[in-house]
């Protein structure tokens, strides 16, 4: 079955927890290159992973959130992009159980388009295009566009997706509340990012991060009053981070998250995962959930 | 008020940088705020007039409108961009010591974090309101927050991250500059903190947007 019969069957998709955190409990240190323990550290993030899979996630995202060429010349591994997009795909296929499936992540540059910064729509479209030819040619099943804030940005990398690959891919901003609805930091409307993905032809349109399970559901809510067809993912961070001794904990357990998954649930996702500090934990719960529905 | 700093301070506000540049479509063709500051100086208006009547005020609604969920980060970058161009027809006179500082901000981003759209933002605003800005950069470690102390020992630092996994840092940062200057006023910001944070980890000040920073600087002068 392709990703995209998956969807279009209309059961949802369980998708994985976070990467970052998981890695930091694995011993990246803060301003390590993530990207690079896909060469690095290969059976670190296999394991991972496999945790993910093993915990009842449909699909499992590579560690490539941060492998666009521009995102990685600020540790000046640049000319590695083609090789650690490549070997973050290999390593998620290879743990990858039948009938499963691995989406390459794409996150967004760090940097400003034209005019507001200096990266031209070009360079940006170029900078993702090595990250999905890299994937592709792994054998990824689609991709995944996540925590975009720039309408104009993650038009360059779909640009990228569709110019070298014919596979599917998924659209994901992160929004805050504002007087006029949610926005991006960038000011884009869930209205307006809906319309212009269903024209782009997203296969799911979403949001991932944010601050939590309860402001999800506000936001999920939001998506499904501007379109009632969209197939929607959703994937909410685990609270907000406060320090407890020392350390960074997030505020929402998994027992906080699974106690709010009905509510979540009735706004019927067709995809559904954990962001910033959930862990497979977390996706044992909302497997539970599913299933007992 | 006069009509050019009036001009001046709306081309500040919508991002006008300069008759050539695009943005904002509506004000094609219109003098931007770089050949408005230099127009109001050739007037024989005094760059201090100019810097609180104009410039300031403009920034300050583009950055109040931000704070209230009205204006999104294009605006302001934008905004900055436009405050640059006419401060730069200012900073002789900074220099020249005809107008004066408010003080010296050091800003960064911490160690193990390379965000640095916040923190130029936060930088650009600062400077805008008329303070002189060291912008030590992105993935700071202590030894330079404290080096840049010790050459300006009055100075208010800022202290940048996005990640949940670097705001960690502030702390060891905190610790360290209040080891040797317990009382310089530390600013701390970025997308995941918040107030409780910015207590338990002993620095000064939170705000979570720019405009924040800026009211509080212009308190702690005032």
């Amino acid at each position: 079955m392709t990703l995209t019969e998956r969807i279009t069957s209309h059961k949802i998709l369980i998708l994985d927890g976070a990467t970052g955190s998981e890695l930091i409990a694995r011993g990246l240190v803060a301003g390590e290159c993530p990207e690079l323990w896909n060469i690095s550290h290969p059976e670190t993030i296999k394991e991972i992973s496999a945790s993910y899979f093993e915990a009842g996630s449909d699909a499992v995202l590579t560690n490539t959130f941060g492998g666009s060429f521009l995102k990685l010349k600020a540790y000046n591994l640049e000319s590695q992009a083609y090789e650690l997009n490549f070997g973050g795909a290999r390593n998620a296929i290879s743990v990858k159980p039948e009938g499963k499936f691995v989406i390459g992540s794409i996150g967004p540059s760090g940097l400003m388009l034209e005019p507001f910064g200096d990266t031209t729509y070009q360079e940006m479209t170029d900078s993702f295009a090595v990250q999905v030819k890299a994937m592709a040619d792994a054998g990824v099943d689609g991709f995944m566009l996540e925590t975009f804030t720039d309408l104009e940005e993650i038009q360059c990398a779909i640009h990228a997706v569709k110019e070298n690959s014919d596979l599917p891919f998924f659209a994901s901003m992160t929004f805050s509340n504002t007087p006029d609805g949610h926005k991006t930091m960038m000011g884009v409307s869930v209205k307006d990012f809906v319309e212009a993905m269903q024209t782009a032809d997203a296969l799911l349109v979403g949001s991932n991060c944010g601050n939590g399970i309860l402001k999800m559901i506000d936001l999920a809510k939001e998506f499904r009053s501007v379109s009632a067809t969209v197939n929607l993912l959703l994937k909410a961070n685990a609270g907000e981070p406060h320090l407890h001794d020392g350390a960074i904990c997030y505020s929402e357990s998994p027992e906080v998250f699974a106690s709010n998954l009905t509510e979540l649930l009735a706004i019927s996702p067709s995809a559904i995962g954990g962001c910033c500090g959930t862990n497979p934990e977390h996706i044992r719960r909302i497997k539970q959930k599913i299933d007992s529905v | 008020m006069n009509e050019l700093l009036e001009k001046l301070s709306l081309a500040v506000e919508s991002g006008k940088i300069s008759k050539l540049s695009p943005y904002p479509p509506a004000m094609k063709g219109l003098d931007g705020a770089d050949e408005l500051c230099q127009q109001a100086l050739e007037a024989g208006i005094k760059p201090e007039v100019i810097l609180n009547d104009a410039l300031i005020p403009g920034m300050g609604r583009i950055g109040k409108k931000f704070s209230d969920g009205k204006a999104f980060v294009p605006e302001m970058l934008i905004a900055a961009k436009a405050m640059s161009a006419a401060l730069k027809h200012i900073k002789p006179f900074f220099t020249s010591g005809e107008v004066k500082r408010k003080g010296v901000f050091v800003i960064g981003t911490v160690m193990g974090d390379l965000h640095d759209i916040g923190k130029n933002l936060v930088a650009m605003m600062i400077e805008g309101s008329g303070w002189e800005v060291v912008d030590l950069g992105v993935d700071v470690k202590p030894e330079k927050f404290l080096e840049a102390i010790n050459q300006h020992p009055d100075c208010v630092i800022g202290l940048s991250a996005l990640l949940t996994t670097t705001m960690v840092n502030m702390e060891v940062i905190v610790k360290q500059i209040r080891a040797q200057y317990p009382d310089n006023k530390i600013l701390v910001g970025g997308a995941p903190l918040s107030h409780d944070f910015c207590k338990k980890i002993g620095a000064t000040f939170y705000s979570s947007d720019p405009q924040g920073a800026v009211e509080f600087l212009e308190r702690s002068v005032a």
